[in-house]
This record gives structure tokens, C-alpha cells and sequence, in this order.
């Protein structure tokens, strides 16, 4: 496919969204984030006070579209009614990346709210890459996709998780949304070296990093978005940066137990310190 | 990807029983000390939390009424509902319905009443002409007029707008039991600025409103009312929904 270009310069470090944060926003832009990201579901099919507050916010950051619902590897294919809700809400609002994740969702009927993993094999990379050129094709411009944080893996698996994503990237253009906190509670939880993981990506694949704090049950990590970003997390994300040649946008992820504004920019300022070591 | 597909059915068709079948299981390759059934579990434990979630956030004076009963009747609801849309914002219209069949009255109104509230919430701001634009348009009484359809009347128990204020100011009284009573009418609207606004209408407004969307011009509309009909009533209406932009004469840009 031919290549297609996003719509503004990358900036480097931002936040995500989220409605416990408007008021500070609304009347206090005085902040050091360079830039938002937003959930598209929670503005795309409001045009109510949410498609307001982003307006605003549009005027002075730029912002990231991430998504929960394309439901890539759904058995029902592409969901047009949605792409076509979304492409409307892009072209509103002109962010520099849009993104969703590397999952299936739910089918026709029953969304299950959930991002549930893909079996890593030459038939999903085939399926997967058909849709994604589809889609770039739809929104025409290119999108990233984010690793998962799984608790399951299948069967028919046969092939690695981190040479499916370059696998992906290389035969369907699109890019990676590196979730550095889901590779290390994968890695923890499935076993494997999480170095080696970061080790295969081509930084130059990589569109955005997101970061955030996981929980514990029991020996288990989950991907909760609850907490500070862990030091082991950091510690990998200080070792991606030194791979990559660029500052890659680095998005702090924070969706339970969300702390104060100036809370949420201080943990995501720290990002700087990782880049300048 | 046939055996994929399949297992996608039935772990969706199965995330609301207890079990999944052992073909299913079989299918997933555990990870850690996680087996197959509990990371089921997992999925099908935050499946149910997201949709319980999302009903509370919208049915919000409701599920503080229900109180201990909330968790148990919601996810009975969640049962027989799976969700339709990618849009959670959209799960849970049914649920006014459900709270009808379960003989919560008073609380399938103030379920309705919410409902109301979230889809003026995300409608699109009132695009309609300003007060100003409006009256210099020529012949206003007989020109058709449309109203924005985001506008709505909602036709409630009497108490239903207190018991939902009071509830905002984390105030709770017994709910009435008396719910064959006249239903009143509320008028739900969005200001351009993003507010919804309610308030209980005067019969006589809600005749205008009825009248405008039934003949389409003003003078039709006001002429259908009784002779004594009070005129700053009909004023002070008329100037509320020309000032929030809910009214436009058809065939004329705004």
C-alpha cells in the first residue's frame, strides 16, 4: 500500500484523558505535558460536553485518538458503522496517531468490553495484515497497534508475541504502540526475559509508548493502570530509549485510583530523566 | 481460523455462565500458575464489572436507591443483556424496562428519567438561530418551524425531578408508592454552552411544544391553546426556547 502520512509533528511527553481531570484542564492549561491522549469511544459518539472539552483541549495540545473498539480480530471482520464513526471523529480532530489495540473484542452482539489476545501464527499475521491495509486504506492514514497484557495464551499459537508485532508491522505497514508495562507483566506472568522482547522491536516501528502501574494477586501481575509506573518498568523503558534515535511520544496511562493533576505530570515528567540518562 | 472463530462464539456466548466447555479450555494455553478456567475468570469477572459500571454511571440516583440490592439486580440484568454496541455509554436502555417487569415503579421512572438525561447529555449542542436571528426573520408566526430534536419531554411522576435533586445533594427520602398518579412533564434541553437543564413544565408549555411539533408554525400552535391560557406563560417559553437555540424556521439558514 501506498505510505500515508499522520497530520502533526510528535511531540514527546502526555497523559491520558480522563474525565476526573477536565475541571484542572479546563481552567488550568499551565502544565508541562506536551500532549493528550484520548479514549475515542468516550468523545466519538458524544457530541454533547465530552466532544466540547476536547475541542478545548484541541486548541492548545495535540492529541493521540486510542481506541478500544476496532475489534481487529473479530470472526465478523471489520466493523464499517464504527470505522465510519471514528474516521469522523479523526478528521474532527486531526491527532497525530490514532491507535487501538492488537485483540478481538467481542462478536456481533455480544461485546464483551475486553481486549482478549490472537493466537500468534501465519494465519492471524495474514488475516490481521488484509484488515489493517483495509483500514489504513479507510481512515487513509496509518494507525498503531499496542500490545496486550494477557492471561491466556492459545494452543495454535507458533510463533513469539515480539516477532508477531514485527512480523505485523513489516507486511502491513502499520506501527507499534509499545506498551512497556504490558511487556513486563506478560514477561512476569508467562516467563520470558522481557529484554528479549524489547530487544527484537525496531524502535523505528514504534509510533508511542505507553507506561502505567500494574497490581499483584497473588503471584499474578495484572495490568490495572492503578499505581505508579513499577522501577523494573522504568528501568526497561530506560533501556528502550537508549535503543531508539528519537524521542518517542510517551504516554502515562492512569485509569483507577487516579491521582491528582499534578500528581499524574510529575510521574509522567520522569520520563525526561529516562531519556537524558 | 475456523477453530478461532468458533472458540470466539462460545467464550463470548459462555462469558456469562459459570463454566466454559472443556473443548473451550482446551483451546487456551495457560500462563504461570494461571490455568485455563481461572483466566476465564478473569475476563469474565471484568466483563461484568465494565457493564455493572457502566450502568451505575448512568442510572447513578437508581443504583443508590437500590442500594444492597444494586449489585445482585444488575448483574441479572447483565445476563439476559449482553451488549450491542462498541459505545459503552449505550448499554442499559432496556434497564427502565427491567426495573418495570421487577415492580420497581417508582425507580423504573427515575431509570427512564436518567436515561433521558445521558442522551441529551450527548446530543450535539442547539444549533438553532439566536433570539436575535429569529426575529428578523419576516413572517415568523406562519413560517414552519423545526425543533431541535435533542429536546425532549419526559413524562414522570410528580416527585420524580425532586427525588433526582435532592439525590445530587447526597439526599434521599422514601420513595412514593402511589405511581398510577398524572404523569408531569419535564422539559430536558441542552444550552449551548454543554449544560442540560430540566425543568417541570406548566401544562401550557408543554402544549406549545406538542403543538409546534404537530403543526409546525408558531401561530398554529398558539392558536390551539385556551382562551385563558396565561400570555406570560406562553412568553416566557417561547423566549426560553429561542434563547437556547432549540427552534428554527424551517428553509432558512442559520
Amino acid at each position: 500500500m501506498k505510505k500515508l502520512k499522520s497530520h502533526n509533528p510528535a511531540p514527546f511527553v502526555g497523559a491520558g484523558l480522563r474525565t476526573e481531570h477536565y475541571a484542572h484542564i479546563e481552567t488550568d492549561f499551565d502544565t508541562q505535558l506536551e500532549w493528550f491522549e484520548v479514549i475515542s469511544e468516550n468523545h466519538m459518539t458524544s457530541k454533547g460536553r465530552p466532544w466540547k472539552i476536547l475541542e478545548r483541549i484541541r486548541r492548545d495540545f495535540p492529541i493521540s485518538c486510542h481506541g478500544v473498539s476496532l475489534n481487529l480480530g473479530s470472526s465478523q471482520g471489520l466493523n464499517y458503522r464504527y470505522l465510519k464513526v471514528l474516521k469522523a471523529f479523526i478528521d474532527a480532530f486531526r491527532p497525530f496517531l490514532v491507535s487501538d489495540h492488537l485483540c478481538w473484542t467481542g462478536i456481533e452482539n455480544n461485546n464483551l468490553h475486553n481486549l482478549l489476545p490472537l493466537p500468534y501464527n501465519l494465519d492471524t499475521l495474514n488475516l490481521l495484515s488484509e484488515r489493517i491495509e483495509a483500514i489504513q486504506n479507510y481512515l487513509q492514514r496509518p494507525i498503531a497497534l499496542e500490545n496486550l497484557s494477557a492471561y491466556f495464551d492459545y494452543t495454535q499459537s507458533t510463533m513469539t508475541e515480539w516477532k508477531f508485532l514485527n512480523e505485523l508491522t513489516k507486511k502491513s505497514g502499520c506501527s507499534l504502540l509499545l506498551d512497556i508495562n504490558n511487556v513486563y507483566v506478560n514477561s512476569q506472568n508467562y516467563g520470558f526475559n522481557p529484554y528479549q522482547f524489547l530487544e527484537a522491536i525496531d524502535p523505528n516501528h514504534v509510533a508511542e509508548i505507553h507506561l502505567a502501574g500494574f497490581s499483584t494477586r497473588g503471584e499474578f501481575l495484572f495490568d490495572t493502570h492503578s499505581r505508579p509506573v513499577h522501577s523494573e518498568v522504568w528501568q526497561l523503558y530506560r533501556y528502550f530509549s537508549g535503543r531508539a534515535q528519537r524521542k518517542i511520544p510517551t504516554l502515562l496511562e492512569w485509569d483507577e485510583d487516579i491521582p491528582s493533576f499534578g500528581e499524574l505530570e510529575a510521574e509522567a515528567m520522569k520520563c525526561h530523566e529516562m531519556w537524558e540518562d | 481460523m475456523d477453530s478461532f472463530f468458533s472458540f470466539q462464539h462460545q467464550f463470548a456466548q459462555q462469558i456469562n455462565n459459570e463454566e466454559l466447555d472443556r473443548h473451550e479450555l482446551q483451546f487456551m494455553r495457560p500462563i504461570g500458575p494461571l490455568a485455563p478456567l481461572e483466566a476465564f475468570r478473569v475476563y469474565q469477572e471484568d466483563y461484568q464489572a465494565r457493564l455493572e459500571g457502566a450502568l451505575v454511571d448512568t442510572y447513578r440516583v437508581v443504583s443508590l436507591y437500590l442500594g444492597d440490592q444494586q449489585h445482585s439486580l444488575f448483574q441479572e440484568f447483565i445476563r439476559s443483556h449482553p451488549s450491542q454496541s462498541f459505545d459503552l455509554g449505550d448499554y442499559g436502555g432496556d434497564l427502565p424496562n427491567f426495573l418495570s417487569h421487577k415492580n420497581y415503579a417508582i425507580l423504573s421512572q427515575m431509570a427512564k428519567f436518567e436515561w433521558t438525561f445521558y442522551q441529551v447529555f450527548n446530543a450535539p449542542a442547539p444549533k438553532g438561530m439566536t433570539a436575535q436571528q429569529l426575529s428578523q426573520v419576516t413572517n415568523l408566526p406562519n413560517r414552519p418551524l423545526s425543533l431541535w430534536p435533542y429536546a425532549v419531554i419526559f413524562y414522570g411522576h410528580p416527585q420524580v425531578l425532586r427525588i433526582w435533586e435532592l439525590a445530587q445533594e447526597e439526599k434521599f427520602i422514601d420513595l412514593p408508592h402511589d405511581n398510577e398518579q398524572e404523569k408531569h412533564p419535564y422539559f430536558f434541553y441542552q444550552s449551548p454552552d454543554g449544560g442540560v437543564h430540566i425543568f417541570e413544565m406548566v401544562p401550557t408549555q408543554a402544549q406549545i411544544w406538542n403543538n409546534i411539533l404537530a403543526n409546525g408554525t408558531l401561530e398554529a400552535a398558539l392558536s390551539d391553546l385556551n382562551d385563558d391560557t396565561d400570555p406570560k406563560l406562553v412568553q416566557s417559553f417561547c423566549a426560553l426556547i429561542s434563547r437556547h437555540q432549540l427552534i428554527n424556521p424551517m428553509h432558512v439558514e442559520s
